[in-house]
């Protein structure tokens, strides 16, 4: 039985980080998109169905439009969907998952999507489902716990269909930590003890809320989101694919992981210490957005120092980047730091004795750190531009 | 340059005066409207005016008192090495000629044109400008005290050409270093106000509106997601709490309904209990009613039995009392006869000893009216003798002792009286006359004698007459008088007596005395005798004696039979003693009779009353018997027979004891069930129940309201993604904000910064001047006077004195009083001249024209130094005065003005 694992869709997701209003509303397509390419992945691998291991909705009062998207995308997949609410879609009265808006949305162009809102197994042809919901936004309690009810995973129960639990929160210290400049506000992690269900009573365990792909054991996997949605935390983070899992009851699965994304979220980080480097900064950048700016995001990170010239340049090249990608979140410790013919240019000056006296007194402060000396660098390249001005 | 001389006609109220100048100091005196200022104005005119001026500005200057032609003014002066003479005559077409020593004269706008290019000023286009010419130089009358650093802002240029030369090494700022930093000043303001805060309208203050706004809006997201995420939490907690509610309401009504079943069975043996009580209660009484029959039948026939032996013994005793009765009877008639045998006897013996009581009365009174008889016979025959010794008493007048000692005292105090008088008179006596001698109308013959007593005339013959008046005054009078007062009173008590002299009183007197005494002893015998009463106690004796005789007579009659007669009274005592014992024993006898009657009535009495009251016993033991008897009857009337109430008391007994134990069986059942406790729990569930629907109702209401609060709507957004566009935008909103800050930061401090520098260099530019006013200032106020003075980019300001010992802060000058402001203004001029002398010749005029006017005269003669170094270094200077003593010591050039100079 082959089956599609995925999580933490994050439909609705506002991207209020991002300041251009159409590339805001490109990411929030893309998201949609995803489930296109989702349908597909199962379709090519003959997915029995589809678990959606929580965080479908970004949020738990997504608007209409969002609702309406998501359930037309549902519709196409063409096999059941199984998802139960997660952290930022929790269930519980009044969710979206309670609207009225949503249950015939679902009826009518997502016929072939159920919502799994109560702990308890769910028994179909080929499988079992047993699902752990969250019904508030944190559980004190651990999702899993009904799992470990006498009776719940009882052997003798089920016949040989194979058993697989969707599961949404933290296992061992893996999971969605919120303090991604996008996200609502942090809080404490659901936790979920897997240490403590029986050995054999799972055959898989379809987790949700860490957003890159990650094997916990054999039999438990984050299938991660398929879309990225924030910059990714370290190398070791795959995001961008869903797994396509062949269960059997007793059996090791055999997990497949099929990437999905289509924007790129870079990291780059640059650090100056000449103005000469300014060109090879820009051909650094170029190399690693590619052809198709358009879909990447980067988040940048500058340091050293530029004259008051190159770092009049710098921010040209840096405002046409911002044009060109999707994003760029940049953040520019580089300091601007006058070179010594500027700094003549200014100083040096016999004819303007008063130009010359306050640019030695600037150069003096710019040369001390903090604010101060902030200031006093922002002042020398006021003075320089007005000096050229002139 | 230097004037040398001055000529003006027609000028106002000048004719045509010539004034000298001396090269260094000049001194114009005159006074007050001598004209002295309008002959510095007419200077004025005629090195800065055009000759050519309106008809307003000419009439102004043409002379209203010397009608010899228009106004006109012809200076001499010397620049450098060369003379000049300038000659003008202001007309609506004036003229003007300039000529030098060597040669060369000029007329109209070129004489003009040259004159402007000596003087160094722009050629003014009118009357007002020209005025304004030189005003550094030129001390107007009254304007002394005006700051002048304005004076020297409109010579900068000129200034600023000759101060680095005076300085040295100083620069002055380029037009790009006016020009960058009037740039950052003005962004400087645009950004802030006065006092520093951001400007309205500025870049900075638009970024923290801006910043404020997404602030706001972030807080208002916020909170409209944690409303939402609080009505969630509502949600969920009101659906758990009905979910618990239903579960605590499915036990409770559990519980209800076995309460319910228990109350039942409660009620049925309830009501099993009531039917067993009534039965019981009822076969106990019928038991209890019969019992009680059986054991009054049982009592009333022993009391019957008991009363019947009761009764036996009462017979026998009531014959017994009976014959006691009337042994009393028979013994009270006999000591009744008796006593009365007794009674008579005491009665005879009493009239006995009464009778012989009488006769001895009897013979008392007859001797006691005896006595009394012999008694009354010697009373009588003394008052026959008393009656005749008071008829003789009666013959005599009554003539008492006291009025006879009267009638003898009279007596002598008639003699004492005659003796006294004849001591006090005086005697006269006619010896011998010739003549007729009268004493008081009565003729006093020869020898005879008078006495006299009182004041009496004597005549002599027709011509002498005399008073005599005799010694003692009044009191010859007065003794004659008194002699003749008792004279009278001793007669008038002799008639009263009726005696015709003294001596027959006294005879009278003693007859009556010895009459009285015989009868005052026959009175004390009859006293003796009782003679008052004697009648009365006679009367009295013979009244008792006949009631004694009546009493004996009365008594004897009263004796049944006759008794002895005693014929005295020793007779009559005797008998008296012997009746008086015969009573005594017969009122003992009588007692004796009347004790064993009194005995024999007691007996009987109690003998009647234990007869009595055994006869009421008798009579209440009967009626009780009668009373059993009836009440055994009616029982056993009403009752069955003995045997057969017996067999039914057994029946009853048995029936009775049954009913108690079903009973008692019942109740034990209801005890164990609890009944009360039932019911407080059927009243204590079913309110529990009510509260907890009631709970439930709550619960299910603010989960409907949660749920409606949640229910997504056509226009709404989702909170979470509205806080986190908002969130964004506020970080967005810092960030610029942070920008804008750093950028006005900058700006500030570029302003600062220019401002400082500007500062700095414009200091080289006014030390130098600074120093020479200065200078000028130490002739007046000591060597430790600073004067101050900035440059603040083309404007001269900041004019302050320092002056050590006054405060410590430098004074500005419009804080200087009047004098020191006229006094500072004239270092500063004196200082500006010197430092533009410099472009010119090395020498400028300085005029100053009534400058001093607040100055003390002493103050006044230490300006003489000032304006004597002045002069040393080469200024020309002229100071108008009113007061030319006041400047006798600034060895200056006078003249003296307002004598006409033709």
């Amino acid at each position: 039985m082959k089956i599609l694992h995925t999580a933490d869709w994050q439909l609705g997701k506002p991207f209020a980080g991002v300041p251009d209003g159409a590339k805001r509303i490109l990411l929030q397509q893309e998201r949609i998109n995803t489930l296109d390419r989702i349908g597909a992945v199962a379709r090519e691998h003959s997915a029995g169905m589809i678990l959606v291991a929580g965080d479908a909705f970004d949020s738990p009062s997504v608007t209409k439009a969002t609702v309406s998207a998501a359930c037309g995308a549902i519709g196409r997949m063409g096999c059941p969907v199984f998802v139960i609410p997660g952290n930022h879609d929790h269930g519980g009265p009044g969710s979206i998952w309670d609207q009225e808006f949503f249950r015939e949305e679902s009826r009518q162009l997502a016929p072939n999507l159920t919502v799994l809102l109560k702990p308890e197994p769910i028994e179909l042809d080929q499988v079992v489902l047993f699902p752990c919901p969250l019904l508030r936004r944190h559980e004190s309690s651990d999702p899993t716990a009904w799992l470990r009810q006498e009776g719940v995973l009882d052997e003798a129960r089920y016949g040989g269909k194979p058993r697989i639990a969707l599961v949404h929160g933290t296992v061992q210290g893996f999971g969605a930590q919120e303090d991604d400049e996008e996200d609502g506000g942090g809080g404490q992690p659901n936790l979920v003890d897997l240490d403590r269900l029986p050995e054999t009573g799972l055959d898989y365990l379809a987790l949700g809320d860490w957003h890159g792909t990650k094997e916990i054991t054999p039999r438990a996997w984050y299938s991660g989101t398929p879309e990225l949605d924030r910059f990714p935390k370290g190398a070791a983070n795959q995001p961008g694919n869903v797994l396509v899992v062949d269960v059997g009851r007793g059996n090791q699965p055999r997990v497949e992981v099929v990437p999905t994304a289509r924007h790129r979220w870079q990291d780059f980080s640059f650090h100056f210490s000449d103005d000469s480097e300014l060109d090879r900064f820009d051909a650094q950048l170029r190399e690693m957005v590619g052809a198709n700016p358009g879909s990447v995001l980067v988040r940048m990170e500058l340091e050293g120092s530029l004259g008051i010239g190159a770092t009049t340049r710098l921010e040209g090249l840096l405002e046409a980047w911002a044009a060109r990608l999707v994003r760029l979140r940049l953040s520019n410790r580089a300091v601007v730091a006058p070179t010594p013919q500027e700094l003549d240019e200014l100083t040096r000056r016999p004819g303007d004795p008063l130009i010359s006296r306050v640019a030695a007194r600037l150069a003096g402060l710019a040369s001390t750190q903090g604010e101060e000396g902030n200031v006093a660098r922002l002042a020398l390249r006021q003075l320089h531009a007005a000096c050229q001005a002139a | 340059m230097r004037i040398k001389s001055v000529k003006v006609r027609n000028y106002r109220v000048i004719g045509d005066w010539v004034v000298e100048l001396d090269d260094s100091m000049t001194l114009l005196a005159g006074p007050n409207e001598a004209g002295k200022s309008t002959l510095i104005e007419a200077l004025h005119r005629g090195l800065f005016l055009k000759a050519s001026g309106t008809n307003a500005v000419i009439q102004k200057m043409a002379s209203t008192q010397h009608l010899g032609g228009p106004p006109e003014v012809e200076l001499a002066f010397q620049v450098g090495n060369r003379s000049y003479r300038l000659a003008k005559t202001f007309k609506q077409v004036g003229s003007t000629s300039l000529a030098d020593d060597v040669g060369n004269q000029l007329r109209g706008p070129a004489a003009e044109e040259k004159l402007a290019n000596i003087l160094g000023v722009e050629e003014a286009a009118n009357a007002n400008t020209a005025t304004a010419q030189w005003a550094h130089l030129w001390v107007w009358q009254g304007k002394s005290g005006v700051d002048p650093t304005s004076h020297a802002t409109s010579q900068i240029n000129r200034l600023l050409d000759q101060l680095p030369r005076e300085g040295g090494a100083a620069v002055m700022q380029s037009p790009l270093d006016t020009r960058v930093a009037g740039e950052f000043s003005q962004k400087h303001s645009e950004l802030f106000t006065a006092v520093g805060l951001p400007r309205a309208g500025s870049f900075l203050q638009r970024a923290m509106s801006t910043h404020e706004a997404a602030t706001q809006a972030r807080e208002v997201a916020e909170g409209a997601l944690n409303r939402q995420r609080e009505t969630i939490a509502d949600s969920l907690a009101a659906s758990q709490e009905i979910a618990n509610l239903n579960g605590v309401i499915q036990r409770l009504e559990e519980e209800q309904r076995q309460v319910g079943a228990s109350l039942e069975t409660v009620a049925s043996l309830r009501q099993a209990e009531q039917n067993q009580q009534a039965a019981a209660a009822d076969s106990a009484r019928q038991h209890e009613e019969l019992l009680q029959a059986d054991n009054n039948i049982r009592r009333i026939r022993g009391e019957i039995q008991e009363q019947q032996q009761l009764q036996e013994p009462l017979v026998a005793e009531d014959l017994r009392l009976k014959a006691v009765k009337a042994g009393a009877e028979e013994e009270v008639q006999s000591t009744e006869a008796a006593h009365n045998d007794a009674v008579a006897a005491t009665r005879q013996a009493r009239l006995r000893q009464e009778l012989a009581v009488a006769h001895h009365t009897l013979f008392e009174k007859q001797s006691l009216r005896d006595a009394l008889q012999a008694r009354h016979g010697s009373v009588h025959a003394i008052r026959l003798r008393v009656a005749n010794l008071e008829r003789e008493l009666a013959r005599l007048p009554s003539i008492t002792p006291a009025k006879l000692r009267r009638v003898q005292e009279l007596l002598g105090d008639l003699e004492s009286a005659r003796a006294g008088l004849n001591a006090m008179a005086a005697g006269i006596e006619l010896l011998a006359a010739d003549q007729d001698v009268q004493l008081d109308g009565t003729a006093l013959g020869v020898g005879q004698t008078r006495i006299l007593v009182e004041p009496t005339d004597l005549r002599v013959g027709p011509s002498v007459h005399l008073r005599i008046r005799p010694g003692g005054g009044t009191t010859l009078a007065e003794a004659k008088s008194k002699e003749q007062e008792i004279r009278t009173d001793l007669r008038d008590l002799l008639d009263e007596l009726g005696v015709a002299s003294p001596e027959a009183a006294a005879r009278d007197c003693a007859a009556a005395q010895q009459l009285v005494d015989e009868i005052r002893t026959e009175r004390a015998r009859l006293e003796g005798l009782d003679g008052d009463s004697i009648d009365g106690q006679l009367a009295s004796s013979e009244n008792d004696l006949l009631a004694a005789q009546t009493d004996v007579q009365q008594r004897g009659g009263l004796l049944a039979e006759g008794v002895p007669l005693p014929t005295d009274i020793t007779e009559a005592l005797s008998l008296k003693a012997t009746a008086s014992t015969a009573l005594r024993t017969a009122e003992a006898e009588e007692s004796r009779a009347k004790s064993a009657r009194d005995a024999a009535i007691g007996a009987l009495r109690v003998a009647v009353q234990s007869l009595d009251s055994h006869g009421r016993n008798m009579q209440q033991g009967d009626a009780k018997l009668n009373s059993l008897l009836g009440q055994l009857n009616l029982l056993l009337g009403m009752h069955p027979a003995d045997d057969a109430r017996t067999i039914r008391l057994q029946e009853l007994r048995v029936q009775k004891d049954n009913d108690a134990r079903e009973l008692a069986a019942t109740r034990e059942q209801l005890a164990r069930l609890q009944p009360e406790l039932l019911e407080q729990d059927a009243g204590r569930l079913e309110r529990s129940i009510g509260q907890r629907h009631q709970e439930r109702n709550r619960a299910e209401n603010r989960l409907a309201e949660a749920r409606g609060g949640l229910r997504r709507d056509g226009s709404s957004t989702d909170p979470q993604a509205e806080f986190a566009s908002a969130k964004a935008r506020e970080g967005s909103a810092l960030d610029q904000l942070n920008q804008a800050q750093a950028r006005a930061q900058a700006v500030k401090l570029l302003h600062q910064l220019f401002d400082e520098e500007k500062r700095t260099l414009s200091e080289q530019f006014t030390n130098p001047f600074a120093e020479r006013i200065t200078g000028y200032l130490q002739c007046l106020f000591g060597p430790d006077v600073r004067a101050q003075v900035q440059l603040d980019g083309n404007r001269f300001q900041g004019l302050r004195m320092l002056r050590p010992g006054r405060g410590d802060a430098a004074i500005d000058f419009e804080s200087l009083s009047a004098g020191t402001r006229e006094q500072l203004a004239a270092a500063v001029r004196l200082a500006m001249a010197e430092v533009l002398a410099r472009g010119h010749d090395g020498c400028l005029p300085v005029i100053f024209d009534d400058a001093f006017a607040n100055s003390d005269p002493e103050r006044v003669s230490l300006l003489h130094r000032m304006l004597d170094l002045a002069a040393r270094r080469g200024l020309q200077i002229i100071v108008l005065t009113c007061n030319p003593s006041d400047y006798a010591g600034l060895g200056a050039r006078t003249v003296q003005l307002g004598q006409r100079v033709t």
